[in-house]
Order: structure tokens, then C-alpha cells, then sequence
């Protein structure tokens, strides 16, 4: 049906203006409600001929200029147009009012029918005036407000701009090379690690995908955890503390404190000379002879060698019974002073000058008796002896005992009078580790488990206590006698000052297994320490006698030995060091 | 005698306020609240002291930010329109509930990009997750359970291709990668470089366990941000704002007025390191910039056409809208059968390689329908990485340019200055290793791969 007829609302309302007042606006005129209604586009001359050959209902088309749009003539219509051009009557089955609603429809008379039709049929609604009279008055006050049309605006915000910055969340990392569709083959998990891969928690993975590699990139396929992974980046924006650490932009390197070139302090031991072969188990402890010219070592067999150091030949060998703990030479004259269960042998040897003692009637003791035999002198003490050490002047030495009495633990003795005392009358708990003579001062160290205990000999009183250690092996007394090295089981070696302060002077951590032992050579300024992790380190340590000036302790070599270090040794003279690894001696200038 | 203090006046701790005070504060729910704290871009702090270890805290000063906030008032306005509206359909007044939902109160969210970004710098350094977002929500689909509308997808659609139309007129694409979640690309826009990703074209699965609540809020201020930065683009390259999409691309690049930038050093300076680094930049900006130029691409309906297009448009390329003479390069992801000779044929990967290492690489390993040499990311700084792909070492070799690694010395120099480090210092070096070996750890897996594939090779059996 044609929809076109006089009494349809007319959408462009203008009035009786002239269409020709519109021709040269893109607009026809106005509608209802005020808004520019457009004209339809009907194209140039061109477009129209166009049109024309291609439309086959190209002719039957019109232009409602009023209602904007365009019509299309229907069959009937065009009947009806072809019968009023022949001025013909429309025919029997046109109805001119068909669009004409009847007011009311014809009442179907007859019986028990009221023929006229209520009132309600011509008197307006009351309710409906009572709506109307309502959203009148609503829109009268302003209530009701017509449609409001939304509108995006856009401008121009940064035209002045401001200079503060503000902080900018966290930048997301960018992807590596592993994200590629189609990465280098080093970068795709082998079997076992896409396995690890799949079986861990999303959350513990070290990455969120998986690498890939695609054959091309039509067969890469949609990743499905985008959405996801987008969305813990929104979560992470607005959910999680933003924290400014302060990200130290620098090289670690650049931490290292830059030393002085090591040459600059030759000699000191840096490769390995050679090696003393020839004990059958391992070597407990060894000692250089005071002019360096012969080691002495001692196993866990018994079996005591001298060798020569300068060539590493075996002078003599010789057995005792039971394990060896210490040997020690004496700094005067070519003496050993060997430890072996309880006893303590005094003996020298063929190849160095035999040194003689002579019998004599040692006082009555309580700790030792003192035994002539050949040429050795035996002595025998209450326990087993652990440790021998020699004053500096070779008259003296002092033992340590083990499982002894607290009080009785370091005995000293005298070669010149046969005889043994106890150091100290009392001693506080913990059990003695070390024990060392002073160079020069009639000072005896013993290092307990937490301090070292300085002792006067001629007062026979504790002078001075130092803090701070753990489980010393050994510890060293520097030749100038101002400086003590511990070497710990905490992997520490502690420096301490002997006038400065009971606390360290200084702590070194580098040793990455418990230290065994330190060392100073006597005539260069070198410290050595050996540790369990298979290095001896050597140290340049300068100390002045001038209290203002702090010791300059260099660190210059580290030598990396093929077993555990138990003891490392300078030799008297010459700026070298032996260290004694399983059952061997190893000789480094 | 002093003044006495009063207990959670001074302090700290008086500076930051738990979550659930400053919702009592400002008399709002959590989702109101969570919604308020994305559009104002608000987040929570990590005191050093906290009372309760367990309880997010907020800065005092922020909550006060809020308070202040316009749209507060508009989200009450819009709980009571909600309300009214229950109220007439419950009361089966439908024209008064038609009424009120025509006019429902509208809110605009600009006023919040001046606060949030005082300068154009902080939103472009802010663009990267506005992009991802809306060119994610733009692959899609609309979902009435999720409060996903078609609207805000054709917004997402609309916003992305106007920027797309703006980096094709500035030619300011500089990277781009094909990885597996999408592609990447990074564009370098007055200076900054805003890098996003790109899903590849299929319609999105929407994850059940993902707040779209949150992510659309999220969306809805991403749109704003993008619009008003559209805007201004668009005022720089003379271009008129919104563009009309419909039209080709080429008229609107031949409407553009790009500002040039006169880049030149006085030649005292010539011999400095970082000039010399800024100028090396710009030459491979300039490069990039005029890449295919003269090339006319024809892409096959296999390729991620849209891509492609923008890329190979910002660098100076033509795109032939169908097969004909002119085209250079026809872009192919799939095994051919006839070839012509007037024409190279490649696979998509070459225009990205191309791209990424501004030069033009050799054709021959792209031929189609044979497997592409890796494709690397050009977001790896290999500095860092100390683990340099055969390719790169290849492409370098083609460019005449070197990568120096830092090689690890161990030396014993180091070993021996390490001895005397303080305590406080091998604390803090200690700590620098723990990345380190991480990311040694890392490159020795690459190594372990590649000598694996070389035994491989020697001994295929």
C-alpha cells in the first residue's frame, strides 16, 4: 500500500516558504522539534544519468522534498494516475476514504441493545486529562525536561601546560626473544623443562607462556591468556603499593676497592716450587729448622722425616709409636721438640749438628718427669700433648695438654733447669685452642674459645684479655709483637692490636671454609693464612712502630692448592711458603 | 614542662590511612570506591611502620584528593536516578521510568587528565596500557553478562584506528615485534616511546575469572585519555579531529602538515660519545622513516593485512589496493605456485625484520613457503642479555656494525680487592650478585642449547 497521503504527518515544516529559499543549503528546512532536516541527495547530472541506466525502476521514483525522502510509485497508484490522465472514473473497487477511521464504528442493532452509544464514547477522558494536565504542569515547572542530546567535547586540555611532572606508574617489561612466534631454537624448553614448566604452579613459573615456535605466522594462534594477563596489569596499577626503591644504578665491579698492583711488593710465594713426597699418611704438622736449611714433619703413623728444604730430599726418617701431633724446632740449636701421645721428645740429628743434653737429676714434679735416653730426652707428662711451642731465646717452651685440669693444661718448661710449672695458677673456663709466645715481652697468649688470654710470665697475672673470637686454630704473634692474628673456625681472620683495643682491628671474611691456620714471616712483612676451601692467601701487612699510623695490609695472592691446607709456614729466610696437604709438603717461592 | 602530645597527631603513621577508613571516610562501597581510585589514578602506600601488617593504607592525602572529587556528587546523583527508576517500574509508572532513563545523569571524565597528566609528556608516558587496553576491548566481543557494550567496543575500534591514522601521517613507528600473545609495537611520539601490544585477529575469549567491572572502568577513562590525545596529535599534523575513516588513507596524508624536525649539530661537537649517540638515533629515525619508500606492496588475504598496512605505510611504502603492475612486493604467507618476475615475494616477517634493524634485508631467506629465520625482539638490550642470537651476529655482519659484549673476567685482582671490602659494601655486593647470577644462570642455558643443537647438527644420526 502506498503510505503517502495528505493527512500524514509532514516532517519538514517550513511553511509556505518556497522550496527555493533552501536551494543553496544542504538542508530543506526544519522539522518538529527544530533540528535541520537534510535534503536527499540527488546527485549531479551525471550521477542521475547513471542512475537512470541502472535502476530498472529508475521512472517510477520520486522525491518528497517535504518528507526528505524518496518514493516509489506502486502498481495501484500508477493505475490510479493513468485513469485520472484519461479522465476515466477510478472503477468499482477504489475506496477514496479507505485511510478514513469511521468516528464510531456502526452499532450492530437489535434486541437487548442499547442504540445509543454511551457517553464516554464523545466526552474526553478524565484521565487523561488529568496525565496531560500533568506532564503539562511538570513541563511548565521544568520537571520534565526533553531529551537531552549527549555530546562528546573535545579540546584542546594541554594547551597550557603545566611544569610539575608526576610520577608515571611502572612500566610493564618488554618481551624477549623467547616470545617471538618464531624465536631462535635456544630459547625453546628442552623435554624436561617443558615438564617442570607444566607442572609448577602458574603462579611460581618463572615465565607466563611457554616459547613457541611456529611453522609461519598464519598458524599463530589466538593467546588465550590476554585478557587475563591484562587484567592483573590493571589489578597491579591500582591495588598495589607503588614503592620508589631507589634502584642503585651501579656497576658491582665498581664497589671492589681498587688496590696497588701487587708487583709493586716483591717477593713473595706465587708458584709452586715442589712437593716433599714420601710420608705414607698424612702429615699432622711440619717446622722449618731456624736457618730454614731443613724441614722436619711429622704423620698420623708416627713417622718423623728431615728433609732438606732446599732440595726436598729426605735425610732422615724415624719412627715412634704413636700419631704425631706437633713438631718444633728450637730457634738456637738444631733440637726437635716432638709431640707423641703423652710424651714430648727432645731429639736432634745427624744430618743438622747433634746437639747433646747432658743427664742431669731433674727435680721431683707433679706434671712431668724428664727421661734420659741415648741422646733424646723424654718428657713424660700427664696427658696427652698437643702442642709444643719454643721461646723466642730457645730456653723455654711451653705444652698444651689435652683433657687436663684447666689450671694444668700449659705447662713450660726449662731446658737449662729440667723443669716444668704451670704457667698460671688459675685460668677461666673454655677450652685452650692456641698458645704463643711473645717476640720480645715476657707475654704468653693462650686463645680459649672466645678470647685470648695475655699473661705476664714474670708476674705470673693476666695483663690483657682480647674479645671477639670463635674457635680459634691458631693464632700468631706478629715479629714486631704488637700485632696477634687468629685464625678462626668461623672462616674469620681477626687482627688485633695489641694497644689498641680488646676488639679486633680489623676482620677479614674471605676464606669460604674454616681458616687452619696463619702464619708471619720474620724478616718480610707477609701474613699467610690457609683454609679448608683449598687456598692460601698472602697478605702484604706492613705495620709501623709509629702508633699513628695504622697497619697497610695488602692482600696479594691467592694460591689455589690441589688439597686442604692444614698448615702453611714461611721459611725463616727466604720469602716462601710451605704448606702441608695430605701427605705431602708443597713448597711455594 | 612541654606540651603534651596527643596520641595520632604526630608521626608517620598519622600520614596514611587504612582502606576501610577512608571508604567510611568518603561513604562509599568497595566497588564505588575501587572505581573512584582508577579514574583519579590513586594507590595505596606501604608505610614503613604499619600498625596492622595485613591492611592496605592509603595517604591521607590522597583520600582528601578524592573527597574532592566532582564525580563523587555524580555517582550519588546516579545511585538516586538508579532508584528512582526501580521506584516507577515497581510502581508500573512506565512512562515516568522512560522518561528518566532518557535522561540519565552523564559525567565527563576530562577534567581528571589535566589533574593525572598536568603535562602531554605524562600522558603519552601513560599511553602504553591505555592502548593495549582499547586495542584488546577492540577484538572483543560484546557481552551482556559482563556489561560489555557494543558502543564500547566501537568506541575502542574507532579510537585505535584514529591513532593508527596518526602514526601512518607522522611515520613514527619504530619497532615492532610478532610474538605469540599479539604484536608489539613501539612508536616514538615527541620523544617518547610508547610501546603496546596488539592482539592478532581473532575475537577474543572472555576468561570467567576475570572483574570486568574493573577493566571497563578502566576502559571508560583509557577512551577519554585517548580521545583528548587524539585530539592534540591530530592538532600537531594538521589534520581536523575526528577524522572521516571512510576516506582512503592517502588523502589524509597528503593533508598533513608533519612538522619537520631540523636536527643538526654544530661539527665541535662532533667527536663527543653522546652526540654522537643522539645523532646515530636520529639516523636510524630518518631511516625508518623512508624505509620502503617507492615500494608499492600487494598483501595476500593470509597476512595480518592491518598490520602490515601500518607499518609498511609509516615507512614510506604503498599499498596497492588490488594485483596490478605496479605492485614491488607481494607479501604472502602461504606456499605459491606462480610467480611473476617483475615482483619479490615475501613473508610478513621480512617487513618486521626490515623494520626492526632499519635497513633492508636480504630477500632470499623469506621466500615463501620456507620456514623464516628467527625472528628477534628488538625490545632486548644486549648489553643486559650478554647472549647474542646467531642472527643478530648475522645481521650485525650485513650492517657492518659490532656488539661488544662485557666479557666476565674472573680475575684474580678482583678476587683480591674483594678481601678488603667493609661489611656493609660485600653486603650490598652480595646482594647485586644475586641478579647477576640469575641472569648468568640464564644465558648459560641459551649457550647450553645452542652447543646442543650444534652436536645435533655434526651427528644428525
Amino acid at each position: 500500500m502506498a503510505d503517502d497521503s495528505s493527512d500524514e504527518e509532514i516532517k519538514v515544516r517550513i511553511g509556505d516558504i518556497p522550496l527555493s529559499y533552501y536551494e543553496d543549503l544542504p538542508i530543506i528546512g526544519y522539522g518538529i522539534d527544530g533540528k535541520a532536516v537534510a535534503k536527499v541527495v540527488e546527485g549531479d547530472a551525471l550521477e542521475k544519468h547513471i542512475a537512470k541506466s541502472d535502476d530498472p525502476e529508475w521512472w517510477r521514483t520520486l522525491t518528497d522534498h517535504l518528507n526528505a525522502k524518496k518514493v516509489k510509485i506502486t502498481d495501484e497508484m500508477l493505475e490510479v494516475i493513468r485513469k485520472i490522465r484519461q479522465r476515466k472514473s477510478f472503477g468499482s473497487d477504489f475506496d477514496p476514504y479507505r485511510d478514513l477511521e469511521p468516528e464510531a464504528k456502526p452499532q450492530i442493532s437489535g434486541f437487548g441493545t442499547d442504540v445509543m452509544p454511551p457517553k464516554r464514547r464523545f466526552v474526553p477522558s478524565k484521565w487523561e486529562r488529568i496525565k496531560i494536565g500533568r506532564l503539562a504542569r511538570a513541563i511548565e515547572k521544568g520537571w520534565l525536561k526533553p531529551k537531552l542530546e549527549k555530546k562528546e567535547e573535545v579540546f584542546d586540555i594541554w594547551a597550557d601546560e603545566d611544569q610539575e611532572e608526576k610520577p608515571a606508574p611502572p612500566k610493564w617489561n618488554l618481551p624477549g626473544n623467547a616470545e617471538s612466534y618464531n624465536p631462535p631454537d635456544e630459547y625453546l624448553l628442552n623435554e624436561e623443562e617443558a615438564k617442570e614448566w607444566e607442572e609448577k604452579e602458574p603462579m611460581n613459573r618463572e615465565s607466563e607462556y611457554m616459547p613457541k615456535k611456529y611453522p609461519n605466522l598464519r598458524r599463530v594462534p589466538a593467546y588465550e591468556n590476554i585478557m587475563k594477563e591484562r587484567f592483573e596489569r590493571c589489578l597491579d596499577l591500582f591495588l598495589a603499593p607503588r614503592v620508589t626503591r631507589p634502584k642503585i644504578n651501579l656497576d658491582p665491579d665498581s664497589l671492589i676497592p681498587d688496590l696497588p698492583d701487587p708487583e709493586t711488593f716483591r717477593p713473595f710465594p706465587e708458584i709452586l716450587q715442589m712437593k716433599f713426597v714420601g710420608h705414607e699418611h698424612s702429615i699432622t704438622h711440619m717446622d722449618f729448622l731456624a736457618n730454614g736449611e731443613y724441614i722436619a714433619s711429622g704423620d698420623s703413623s708416627g713417622e718423623v722425616k728431615i728433609w732438606e728444604s732446599q732440595t726436598g730430599k729426605c735425610l732422615e726418617s724415624l719412627k715412634f709409636k704413636k700419631r704425631i701431633y706437633w713438631l718444633a724446632w728450637n730457634p738456637i740449636k738444631p733440637l726437635l721438640a716432638i709431640c707423641c701421645g703423652k710424651n714430648v721428645y727432645l731429639k736432634s740429628f745427624e744430618c743438622s749438628d747433634k746437639v747433646s743434653i747432658d743427664y742431669a737429676e731433674a727435680p721431683e714434679n707433679q706434671l712431668a718427669t724428664w727421661e734420659w735416653k741415648d741422646d733424646e730426652v723424654k718428657i713424660k707428662m700427664r696427658k696427652g700433648v698437643r702442642k709444643v711451642i719454643w721461646h723466642g731465646k730457645g730456653d723455654y717452651f711451653a705444652t698444651l695438654c689435652k683433657r687436663e685440669s684447666t689450671s694444668k693444661k700449659v705447662a713450660a718448661h726449662s731446658l737449662s733447669r729440667f723443669q716444668t710449672q704451670k704457667i698460671f695458677s688459675k685460668q677461666s673456663k673454655g677450652d685452650v685452642k692456641s698458645i704463643a709466645f711473645h717476640t720480645k715481652k715476657p707475654l704468653f697468649f693462650v686463645a680459649t674459645e672466645k678470647n685470648i688470654m695475655v699473661y705476664n710470665l714474670k708476674q705470673g697475672v693476666l695483663v690483657k684479655k682480647f674479645k671477639g673470637l670463635e674457635n680459634p686454630t691458631h693464632i700468631a704473634i706478629h715479629p714486631s709483637g704488637d700485632h696477634i692474628l687468629a685464625a678462626c673456625e668461623d672462616c674469620k681472620l681477626l687482627w688485633y692490636d695489641y694497644d689498641l683495643s680488646s676488639t679486633p682491628y680489623k676482620t677479614f671474611l674471605y676464606h669460604k671454609r674454616e681458616l687452619t691456620y696463619t702464619h708471619t714471616h720474620k724478616r718480610y712483612p707477609l701474613v699467610a693464612t690457609c683454609s679448608l676451601d683449598s687456598t692460601i692467601h698472602i697478605f702484604h701487612a706492613q705495620v709501623y712502630q709509629d702508633y699513628m699510623q695504622n697497619p697497610s695490609i695488602i692482600p696479594l695472592k691467592i694460591i689455589k692448592t690441589d688439597g686442604e691446607p692444614i698448615q702453611c709456614l714461611f721459611h725463616p729466610k727466604q720469602p716462601w711458603i710451605a704448606a702441608v696437604i695430605g701427605k705431602e709438603i708443597s713448597l711455594f717461592i | 614542662m612541654g606540651k603534651q602530645k596527643t596520641k595520632g597527631k604526630e608521626g608517620e603513621l598519622v600520614q596514611y590511612i587504612t582502606k576501610g577508613k577512608a571508604m567510611r571516610k568518603l561513604q562509599l562501597n568497595t566497588k564505588q570506591f575501587h572505581r573512584l581510585c582508577i579514574l583519579k589514578g590513586v594507590y595505596p602506600r606501604d608505610p614503613r611502620k604499619k600498625k596492622d601488617s595485613s591492611k592496605t593504607y592509603y595517604h591521607t592525602k590522597d583520600v582528601k584528593y578524592l573527597a574532592h572529587e566532582q564525580l563523587l556528587s555524580k555517582f550519588r546523583e546516579i545511585d538516586s536516578w538508579v532508584k528512582k527508576i526501580r521506584k516507577a517500574t515497581v510502581k508500573k509508572d512506565g512512562m515516568k521510568a522512560e522518561k528518566l532513563k532518557e535522561n540519565a545523569p552523564s559525567y565527563s571524565l576530562h577534567h581528571l587528565l589535566r589533574e593525572r597528566y598536568p603535562r602531554f609528556g605524562d600522558a603519552l608516558r601513560d599511553l602504553d596500557d591505555a592502548l593495549s587496553m582499547v586495542c584488546l576491548f577492540a577484538s572483543c566481543p560484546s557481552n551482556k553478562d559482563y556489561k560489555i557494550s557494543f558502543d564500547m567496543i566501537r568506541m575502542s575500534e574507532r579510537l585505535w584506528h584514529e591513532f593508527e591514522l596518526y602514526l601512518i601521517v607522522s611515520k613514527s613507528v619504530r619497532k615492532s615485534f610478532l610474538s605469540i600473545k599479539g604484536i608489539y609495537y613501539q612508536a616514538e611520539i615527541k620523544g617518547q616511546e610508547v610501546t603496546w601490544l596488539v592482539p592478532y585477529q581473532f575475537a577474543q575469549h572472555l576468561p570467567t575469572d576475570v572483574d570486568y567491572s574493573i577493566m571497563l572502568t578502566f576502559l571508560e577513562f583509557y577512551h577519554t585519555l585517548l580521545r583528548f590525545v587524539n585530539f592534540k596529535l591530530f592538532q600537531e599534523v594538521g589534520l581536523s579531529y575526528p577524522p572521516d575513516l571512510s576516506v582512503p588513507t592517502s588523502q589524509h596524508i597528503s593533508q598533513a602538515q608533519v612538522p619537520e624536525d631540523n636536527f643538526h649539530f654544530d661539527p665541535e661537537f662532533q667527536s663527543d660519545p653522546d652526540v654522537k649517540k643522539i645523532q646515530k638515533m636520529h639516523e636510524d629515525r630518518e631511516a625508518s622513516k623512508k624505509l620502503f619508500k617507492g615500494f608499492v606492496f600487494f598483501l595476500g588475504r593470509e597476512t595480518p593485512r592491518y598490520s602490515l598496512e601500518l607499518i609498511i605505510r609509516s615507512c614510506a611504502g604503498e599499498i596497492a589496493p588490488d594485483d596490478c603492475d605496479q605492485v614491488t612486493h607481494q607479501i604472502v604467507d602461504r606456499p605459491i605456485n606462480e610467480t611473476r618476475q617483475d615482483r619479490e615475494y615475501v613473508l610478513p616477517q621480512w617487513v618486521y625484520d626490515c623494520l626492526n634493524f632499519k635497513i633492508l634485508l636480504p630477500i632470499a631467506p623469506y621466500k615463501p613457503g620456507c620456514q623464516a629465520p628467527p625472528h628477534l625482539s628488538p625490545f632486548v638490550d644486549y648489553q643486559q642479555e650478554s647472549h647474542i642470537p646467531d642472527r643478530l651476529k648475522e645481521i650485525m655482519q650485513l650492517k657492518g656494525e659490532n656488539i661488544e659484549l662485557q666479557q666476565e673476567e674472573e680475575s684474580q685482582k678482583k678476587e683480591l680487592g674483594k678481601i678488603m671490602m667493609t661489611k656493609k659494601i660485600r653486603n650490598l655486593y652480595t646482594r647485586m650478585q644475586f641478579s647477576l647470577k640469575r641472569k648468568r644462570a640464564r644465558v648459560e642455558r641459551l649457550a647450553r642449547g645452542m652447543e646442543k643443537m650444534e652436536v645435533e647438527e655434526s651427528n644428525p644420526n
